[in-house]
């Protein structure tokens, strides 16, 4: 299957996509200006339906576990295969669709960063091991195990505070509750337990 | 500065609602949102797309109207063929329609372009006969390179593109809404073509549907369009 889509991308032909002339369509109807912005991009549908069912959920999963959440990981997710829609015949080298598609998302999740934040230069993560596409996915490091990593390495009391919020998904109320504190006691906590984080994922590798 | 424990809460909780927080400030800002990230991140079962975004993305490529990606305000556009973008700008505005063009208070990321969707040269193309609509009724039609829909609103009678604003992928008609519904990032637009904002849906509000000319002559409704 990935073989089919390899030879896609590496062949001279765009097959993904292909453009033609509108003027051409309909029994060769007037063209008012036979211009750039008057081609139709018509796509293989099924080259690119099957880029996706084999790797969407791979995409989705490598973007959410750098967001965090639903909304920005669908819009992210989305356009990345809007670009690999339109861009992946460009791409000459053997670099394959996996890897092309990991590179992008992971460019858009640093744009969506930098788009944010307003920062000049947002680090972009290393690419690691997600270029060699000859790695399983179940071996890829998952979120859950980077997120155990960290609260691994953290002090008790701030071990309990994110695990309440971030992974039991409790609210503040509750984990005030459960952990005898007031709830701006929690809200301290939890921001002095997450900057300790940011550091021990630095050390890591996770952060970029 | 003293209050970042509580934006950053705040945040926290809008990555638990699954939905995009605010930014919080600087670098510092940044570091947290991304480590919070990570760590919501690996909730049990939490980084699974839902079966309906899969959908979505699938029933979007099928239909082959996958947007450019964003790079100038044109983009949506190029992607319904025919030298739409060549247009000069011309009226471009139906009966009745003055305040469907109105600017929104915005900064998007790419500014919209102020050319109407279809400019003084265009045509008139026949769609539907009078006698199809009535008052409250939605139709679709197809008018050269144009896909749209006819919206009857009492005596008055509005066409709009079916091209989202945001990307430029095809919103169609979605009744259980009363509105216009598009299935790249679920934009919702009203019977009025206006963009109707749910949640925090957006980072900026969106431009109202584009809509084209229409006039009725004969019993015959007409739009305004390019031909394909």
């Amino acid at each position: 299957m990935l073989g089919d889509v390899k030879r896609i991308v590496g062949s001279r032909r765009p097959a993904l996509y292909a453009e033609r002339n509108s003027g051409q369509r309909k029994g060769g109807m007037r063209q008012p200006q036979a211009t750039e912005a008057n081609r139709v991009v018509e796509i293989d549908q099924a080259a690119l339906r099957r880029v996706y069912e084999e790797h969407v959920t791979l995409i989705y999963r490598y973007i959410y576990a750098r967001v965090g959440n639903r909304e920005d990981a669908e819009d992210l997710t989305s356009q990345v295969f809007v670009k690999a829609l339109h861009s992946l015949e460009h791409d000459r080298d053997p670099m394959s669709i996996r890897a092309w598609l990991v590179a992008t998302a992971r460019t858009t999740v640093a744009d969506h960063w930098r788009e944010q934040y307003k920062l000049g230069v947002v680090p972009i993560e290393p690419l690691v091991d997600w270029l060699h596409d000859d790695e399983p996915v179940e071996q890829a490091e998952t979120a859950t195990a980077r997120a155990r990593a960290i609260l691994d390495a953290l002090p008790e009391n701030y071990r309990r505070v994110l695990t309440l919020r971030f992974l039991r998904g409790y609210s503040v109320k509750e984990t005030a509750r459960e952990l005898g504190l007031t709830e701006s006691n929690v809200k301290v906590l939890q921001f002095r337990a997450l900057q300790k984080s940011a550091l021990i994922g630095q050390r890591l590798g996770y952060a970029p | 500065m003293s209050d970042l424990p509580e934006r950053l809460n705040e945040h926290i909780d809008d990555l638990l609602a699954e939905r995009r927080p605010r930014p919080l400030e600087g670098e510092e800002g940044l570091t947290l949102a991304q480590t919070a990230a990570l760590l919501k991140a690996g909730r049990e079962g939490a980084d699974q797309p839902t079966a309906e975004f899969l959908e979505r993305m699938r029933r979007t490529i099928a239909s082959g109207e996958v947007p450019r990606p964003a790079r100038d305000g044109s983009q949506r556009r190029r992607l319904i063929a025919a030298g739409l973008a060549n247009l000069a700008a011309g009226v471009g505005v139906g009966l009745g329609l003055g305040r469907l063009v109105e600017r929104q208070p915005a900064t998007p990321p790419t500014p919209p372009t102020d050319v109407p969707l279809v400019g003084d040269r265009g045509q008139w193309f026949a769609v539907a006969l009078a006698s199809e609509l009535s008052p409250g009724s939605v139709r679709a039609f197809e008018a050269g390179a144009v896909r749209g829909y006819l919206v009857q609103r009492g005596d008055q009678l509005m066409a709009f593109a079916a091209i989202c604003t945001h990307m430029g992928c095809s919103v169609r008609w979605e009744p259980s809404e009363n509105g216009f519904f598009c299935p790249c990032h679920g934009a919702l637009y009203d019977a009025d073509g206006r963009y109707w904002p749910r949640r925090r849906d957006y980072r900026y509000r969106l431009r109202p549907l584009d809509p084209l000319r229409v006039k009725v002559e004969n019993g015959q409704v007409f739009v305004w369009s390019v031909p394909l």
